[in-house]
Parts: structure tokens; sequence; C-alpha cells
């Protein structure tokens, strides 16, 4: 690195030679381009099964009505004059489902900012395996596809919920075998992913980067990864049983004497559908994470900028993650506590699971304490940042009764699971991931998002999301069953009937709140206002040591790390910044002033 | 944490490729004999429970053998061994928390 | 860095590493680590099933044909040894016996898979199919997956073989000849617990 540039701007690439269209956007192996293209992709694909939702939730508030809009469009096979059928309903659950946690979030909060971010944070100039890290994107792409075509198939796409629970899916449709095989390439594509998060962050981190000075969101990327190679391959396991069940006639969770609609199922059986459950929350549990910890990071990391102060008990965080991604192999069985499980194996996982929410609420409180005492900018991903830790925390403390097994057989598969859990997974890693995406789109792009529309969008977003989620609390409380077709069918449900409406208008204004981001994405990345190289003044590799967007390559020369990630107001130092790869003696003497870019 | 580098010509990592020849025949030869063993000791009509824990231990030595040199564990370090080390932790997790539930429940049908 | 240049799949760079383990070694192992995950997930529902399950009937040895798997089995652990031996000839620089051990290793892992092929056809004869009970839906299912993990080192080893007769390997540069040894042992290694966890028990 020449003189005291803060900032090598490119120049030391002319070795890589300029490569044609298609090599340097479509087929790329570079990771920038990769995590844009995931991200790009698994935002369509939230929005896709957003969109399930929205017709769900119609059916949900005015049973029997016409679906507006888009109703006269579908198939009689899926809802005959604009009305919804129950099958179409069970359709529409399942791959939201699906599409929401494998093709929206996980692809989002891993593969597109874990990209995207974690060889910049490290000080790296790719992946340890560029190539591998392209086929992942396009595995990723075709499993994607496969799952949304399988509307197409004969009986519609996947019915049996996206937990797919056998017998009863062993015997639907043909569109479960879809799900299987889509399932198979997703595996394989966050495989190839987490094989190369694992071996990129132990491998190729800068000079002086120790794992101590790793920031909190490469942490979270590392532990996720780990977490991805372990459970994945076993639901793959069982997707490979349930498959043979289904098309080969195989026995695995085919009990005896099983009879299915009336009919008996004509094979010797012998096999376990607890077996399946297993097997699949095995996975699902530590999914739950993978869902979550990335999340984390950007809060993080978000956080520790937005207060201009260093996290606080980075080494605790750092312990609290460890022990979840440790302790989420042993909880997966609380969510099948009703399932005629062996009582002092639920006595087991009860334990556990308590467990788990100590290191859980450790990272919540360090966040929360990383505000006291700071100068906090309220910028818009800050915003975000910080509507996370309470809204997190209700989606958190809401999950404890459910972990309880004699509370958890009343709430279980009630509307609570679905209020609880989305408030994890919307109000917490979805918000969390907007406040990434404000983050690190002027890195990204190199130009800003628009400030005033963005902050129209996160105040229109949490309140709609409340107007969901919180309702449903309320009918999980007073006995509403989750995955009902006709919510007017059984009279307890009746009271809380009015709660249906304020949640489908809710729906509706998130989603409309969701337009001023699409138009802002989308007109800032041409029209936005020119970034500069350290848009938010930050510490990390990514954004203070490579121009914005960066180069391929990243970095020009290689970089030598000095300190922490979060070294923000040091004494002493000229900047209220003190960034990783800039020694000692030019932060307390020669460095020039930058202008605040705050805004 | 940079640590001394060390050139990915992985070739002289593992001792005097010569010696490690003849090692690899004998542990061929072993396996040969272990494999063997296993066949002749599960004829022989032994109670269940020892018929089990003769191939078990068996097949676990072998797994060990060629782990240990075929794949050159013995020769590698504590990251690789960490891997390792997790997914074996992983799966004997899987394997003792379903097993009293599925393997009781349906025994209990049984009876 | 050679990784923008060359497309391969296990491409790693020749610079230092932070853990001074190889890119292609690291990332070999991990994915190693995820198919004990896969692997271990069938084995472990075989064992709760094998001892919960009254409806697990365990075929008679003769329809079995263990003496066949036990053949096959001395196959592997044979190719085993020669694929060990070819990384062990081209450390000592001896290109033409790495390339006969190699294609000795291939042969053994097509013998391995025709005689499977002859096998499979056996048992369907003896009435063990996938559907006719639980032993036979995990002997086919356990057995084609690790067949499709032999064809894909098969295929893995060929890769090496055809750059090894363009003489591409040497003793500074042979580590995916090693990388292709370590996930061959593997599926070597897996196979040694099916076979009694399949046919002897």
């Amino acid at each position: 690195m020449e003189g005291v540039a803060v900032h090598p701007k490119a120049g030391a690439h002319e070795t890589h030679p300029e490569l044609s269209f298609v090599r340097k956007y479509i087929f790329s192996t570079d990771h920038k381009v990769i995590g844009i293209q995931y991200m790009i992709t698994s935002l369509l694909f939230l929005l896709s099964g957003f969109t399930m939702m929205l017709l769900m939730r119609w059916q949900l508030a005015y049973p029997g009505h016409v679906l507006p809009i888009i109703g006269r469009f579908l198939p009689d096979t899926m809802a005959p004059g604009g009305v919804m059928l129950p099958e179409f309903y069970n359709q529409l659950g399942a791959m939201h489902g699906t599409i929401m946690v494998f093709l929206g979030v996980v692809p989002l909060g891993v593969s597109a900012f874990g990209n995207f971010v974690l060889p910049l944070q490290i000080g790296a100039k790719d992946m340890a395996f560029p190539f591998l890290n392209m086929l992942s994107y396009w595995i990723f792409l075709v499993g994607g596809i496969l799952m949304l075509s399988s509307f197409a198939m004969p009986g519609g796409a996947a019915q049996s919920g996206w937990t797919s629970y056998s017998p009863l899916a062993d015997l639907a449709p043909p569109g479960q075998t879809m799900w299987l095989i889509a399932m198979t390439f997703i595996i394989t594509s966050s495989l190839f992913g987490a094989i190369n998060f694992i071996t990129t962050t132990m491998n190729m981190r800068a000079k002086g980067m120790t794992w101590m000075r790793l920031p909190f969101f490469v942490w979270c990327q590392f532990v996720t990864a780990i977490l991805l190679v372990l459970a994945f391959p076993v639901l793959q396991g069982g997707a490979i049983l349930q498959l043979m069940d289904r098309v080969a006639k195989a026995n695995f969770f085919i009990p005896a004497n099983l009879i299915f609609g009336g009919v008996p199922v004509e094979q010797p059986g012998g096999g376990n559908p607890l077996l399946w459950q297993h097997l699949f929350w095995f996975l699902a549990h530590p999914e739950v994470y993978v869902l979550l910890l990335p999340e984390f990071g950007i809060v993080a990391e978000v956080l520790a900028n937005g207060t201009r102060k260093p996290l606080f008990g980075f080494k605790e965080l750092v312990i609290s993650l460890c022990s979840i991604g440790v302790l989420s192999f042993i909880v997966w069985a609380h969510h099948m506590f009703l399932s005629g499980m062996r009582t002092d194996v639920t006595k087991f996982f009860t334990v556990t699971t308590m467990l788990i929410s100590i290191p859980s609420v450790m990272v919540l409180t360090c966040f929360l304490l990383s505000l006291r005492g700071g100068s906090i900018h309220f910028t818009t991903p800050m915003l975000f940042a910080i509507a996370f830790l309470p809204l997190f925390g209700i989606g958190g403390l809401t999950g404890l009764p459910l972990g309880f097994t004699p509370t958890d057989i009343y709430l279980h598969d009630t509307l609570y699971v679905i209020g609880h859990f989305h408030y994890v997974v919307v109000t917490g890693s979805l918000i969390a991931l907007f406040a990434g995406i404000y983050y690190w789109f002027p890195k990204m792009f190199g130009r800003r998002m628009n400030v005033f529309w963005g902050k129209v969008h996160f105040w229109v977003s949490v309140i709609a999301m409340n107007g969901i989620f919180f309702p449903m609390l309320i009918q999980g409380m007073a006995g509403v069953l989750r995955r009902q077709y006709d919510p007017t069918a059984q009279v307890h449900n009746l009271p809380s009937l009015g709660l249906n409406k304020v949640m489908t208008w809710s729906a509706i204004l998130l989603a409309v709140a969701q337009i001023p981001f699409i138009l802002n994405f989308f007109i800032s990345l041409f029209k936005g206002e020119k970034s500069t190289d350290n848009p938010w003044n930050a510490t990390t590799l990514d954004m203070a040591a490579c121009p914005s967007p960066p180069p391929h390559g990243n970095f020009a020369g290689d970089l030598t790390v000095h300190r922490g990630p979060y070294e923000y107001s040091v004494p002493g130092h000229k900047t209220d910044w003190s960034p990783q790869h800039v020694p000692e003696d030019q932060l307390t003497g020669r460095m020039q002033q930058q202008p605040a870019q705050q805004e | 944490m940079s640590q001394d580098p060390q050139s990915t010509a992985v070739a002289n990592a593992h001792g005097d490729p010569k010696r490690m020849v003849r090692v690899y025949i004998a542990i061929f030869a072993a396996l040969a004999v272990l494999t063997v063993l296993t066949v002749w000791a599960n004829s022989l009509h032994v109670p269940r429970p020892a018929a089990i824990a003769i191939a078990a231990g068996i097949a676990i030595i072998k797994v060990c053998l060629i782990a240990m040199f075929f794949m050159h564990l013995k020769f590698e370090g504590k990251w690789i061994y960490g891997v390792v080390a997790l997914a074996l932790v992983a799966i004997c997790i899987l394997i003792f928390l379903i097993s009293p539930d599925i393997a009781g429940i349906l025994g209990g049908v049984r009876h | 860095m050679s990784s923008y240049s060359t497309p391969w799949i296990l491409e790693s760079s020749d610079e230092p590493t932070s853990t001074g383990v190889p890119h292609g070694k690291l990332g070999m192992w991990v994915f190693l680590a995820s198919e004990v995950m896969l692997f271990g997930s069938l084995i472990s529902s075989y064992i709760v099933l094998r001892l919960g399950s009254p409806l697990f009937i365990v075929p008679s040895h003769e329809m079995l044909s263990v003496p066949v798997a036990f053949v096959n089995t001395l196959v592997l652990i044979v190719s085993s040894v020669t694929m060990v031996l070819a990384l062990a000839s081209i450390q000592q620089d001896n290109p033409k016996g790495m390339i006969w051990y190699l294609a000795a290793t291939i042969a053994c892992g097509l013998i391995f898979l025709t005689v499977k092929c002859w096998e499979y056809p056996h048992k369907w004869h003896e009435g063990i199919t996938i559907s006719s009970g639980l032993y036979g839906s995990f002997y086919f299912t356990m057995t084609g997956l690790h067949g499709i993990h032999v064809l894909g080192g098969v295929l893995f080893n060929l890769y090496i073989l055809v750059r090894g007769l363009k003489g591409h390997w040497s003793p500074r540069r042979c580590e995916r000849v090693e990388y292709a040894g370590i996930y061959w042992h593997f599926v070597d290694l897996v196979w040694v617990v099916l076979f009694p966890l399949l046919y002897l028990l």
C-alpha cells in the first residue's frame, strides 16, 4: 500500500484482463457479483412468497369471497370462479413457508450478504473456491425455479406444509416429489456455499486478522456455515428416504396397517413417521439459527457504526454465538412435544431449550448495552437495527411458553406459534436484512439510497408488521389453529374472527410499504447520490479499505490488520473511526480529517 | 491468525514416501485380515450382543485405520481434526437422541 | 491469483493460507464432514428402526449372498491401497507408477459397481425389493446412495488419470491426487460400515 492512502484506489488490477459481459455479470466467479445475484434473486423469491401469503390472508379475512385482481387469472384447479379451493390454500401455505425460509431469508442473509461482505471484511481477494461459488448460485436458481414450477404439476404444488410430515407427504400428489427434488438442489447449493465460507474464513484472512479481530458479522457467517454443513445433509438423508417412499414405494415412514383416504395402503410398512420428524427438525432447528445468526451480524455492524462506539462485550458476543451454535443441535425435538414422543425425552429437550435462551438473551443484552453512552446517528440502517432489538425480543420471549411442555400442549399448532416465529423471522431477520441492504447498498453500487423514502419504508413496514403478527398471538391464545382454510368452521374461532381483517389489511399495507423500497432501490441504482469510498465512516475493511464499488480483486495490494473491528471514537485519534488496516501513527498524527458523511 | 506459512506442496508433509509404502501395505494386510475375521466371527453364531460388539469393534478399527493412514489424518494438524470432531459429535447427538425415542416406542408396541 | 483464470472446482492458489492447511484439503474435509452427516442420518435411521420396528425382518445369509459382498469389500480395500500407492508414486516422482495404480483403482471401482449390478437382480429374484419390507428399503437406498458415490469417485479418479496422462502432476503439484484419494478412501470407509450393518448382523 502506497503512502498514507486510507482508501487504496483501483490501479493494481491490470493483471485481470477485461472479461466479456457474460463472464463478468452472469456466469461470474467474483464473490461480489454472486452476492448481488443472490440478493436480487432472493428478494424476488421473498416477493413471490409474500404474494402467496396475501392470497391466503384474503381467504382468511373474507372466506369464500372472490380473490381480487388475481382471482380471475387463476385456473379452475386452483380457484374456480376466483374463489380459492382448500387444496390451493394448502399449496400456498406449504410453498409460502418453503420459499420464505429456503429461497428468501436464508439466501439473502447467508448467501447474498455473506458472499458480498465476508471476503471484504476479512481482507480476502475472493472466496477460496470461486467456481464452486458460481455453481452454488446457479444450482440455487434451478432449485428455486423447480420449486415454483411445481404449481404446474398435476395436483398442484406440495401441500403438506413446509415441514412435509410423513406419512401424509408420502402419499400426497406428485407436487411433493418436485418439492423433494427442488430441496435437493437447494441443499446442494447451500452446502457448496457453506464449504466456501468455512474455508475462506479460516484460510484467507489478511495478515494480522486474528480470530478475535474478525468482525462479528464474519463470526456469525462462520458459525452459520458450520450449522449448514452439519445439519443440512440430515434433511438430505430424510429427503432421500421420503423420495424413495414416494417413487419406489419404500417403507421408511409408512407405519404398518396404514389406511389412507379410507383405502388400506398396500405395503408391508413397519416404518416410523416420527423418524421423518426427527430428521426434519434436526435440520430445521439449526435452520432457525441460520435464519437468525447472519442477521445478528448485520445488526452488530450497523449498531457499532451508528453509535460510534465499540460493541459492548465483543468477546461475550462471540462466546454466546458459539454456545448458540452448539446448543442448536440438541433442542430440535421441542417442535415435537405433541408427536407422541417419550415424556423423558421431552423433559430433556425442555431443559436444553431453556438453556439456549440464555446465550440468545446475552446477545440481545450486549446489543442493548452497546447503545448506552453512544452518540446515536439515526440513519436508515440504524433505524432498522434499533427496531430489531425490541421486536426480536418479543419474538424470542414469546418462544419460551412454546419451549415448556405444559404450555406448549395448549399453544401447539395455534396461530400463537405462527405469531411467535414471524416475530422472530420477519420483525427480527427481515428487518435486519433491510438494515443490511441500506447499509451495504452504497458499497455494492457506489450510490446511496434516498433517506426520506428509506424512513417512510421503515415506519410503515414496522407498523404493518406488528399489525399482522400481534393479533396472531391473541388469536392463538384464543385457540385458533393454524393451517385452516375456513376460519368460520369452528365456533371457538368466531369471537376473534374480526382480527383477521386487521391482519389482512396490515398485510396489504406492508405490501404497499414495499413500493417505496423497490422504487428507491432501482432509482438509486442509477440516479442516487454518488457515495464516497467509506460511506458510513466505518472501521471494518469492507468499508474502509476498498473503493465503492470494490473492483475485481477488491484491494490494491496486501492489507495488514492492526486492531480490532470496532475501534470507534478512540481517544487521541484524529477521526472518530479507526480503520482496521491503518497503522497507529497515521491515525494519531498525519491523517487529514475527512468531512463527515453521516446524514 | 497467520501462522508460519507452509507451501502447498503437500508431498513432503507425510514423511518419507518410500517408508510410507511399507506402512500402506501393512495397513492393507490388516484390513484384509480384519474383513476375513469379521465374516468368520459372524459364522460362529455367538450370542447376539457379542456378535454386535465384535462386528462394530472390527468396523471401528477398520475405519480408524483407513482414516488415520490412507486419508493421512495421522499427519494432519488441529484444524482438520476440528472439522472431523465436529462431524462426529453432531452425528453422535443425532443417533443418541433419536434412538431412545423411536426404538423405545416401537419396542413397547411389540410387548 | 490463479483462481481467476482456472475454472476448476478444487482450484487452490499457491499463496500461503492463514491456517497453513491448503484450501482444497480443508474444503474437502468440510465436504466429508457433511457426507458423514448424510450417511450418518441414514445409518442412524437404520439402527433405530432395526432396534425398534417389529416388522424389520432380516433375510437369511443365503439370500443375502454374503460371499459376494465379502469379495466386493476386498475389492474396495484393494482399490484404496492402490489409490494411496498412486499418491506415493507421484510423490516419489514416478508418474508411470501413479498412472498404473490409478488405472487399477478405477478398475476396482468398476468391478465393485458391476458386482452390485449383478447383485440387485439377484436380490429381486430372492424376493427382496425396495418395497418388500424395511430391510429391502434400507438395503437398496443405502447401497444405491453409496453406489452413486462410488461412481462419483471413479469419475474424479478418471479426471486425475486423464490429467496424469498429459503429465500434469509432479511431486510439487499433486494436491488434487491427494484430495481424490481422500474422497475415495471415504467411500471405502462408508462401505466398511455398511458391510457388517447390511450383510452380517
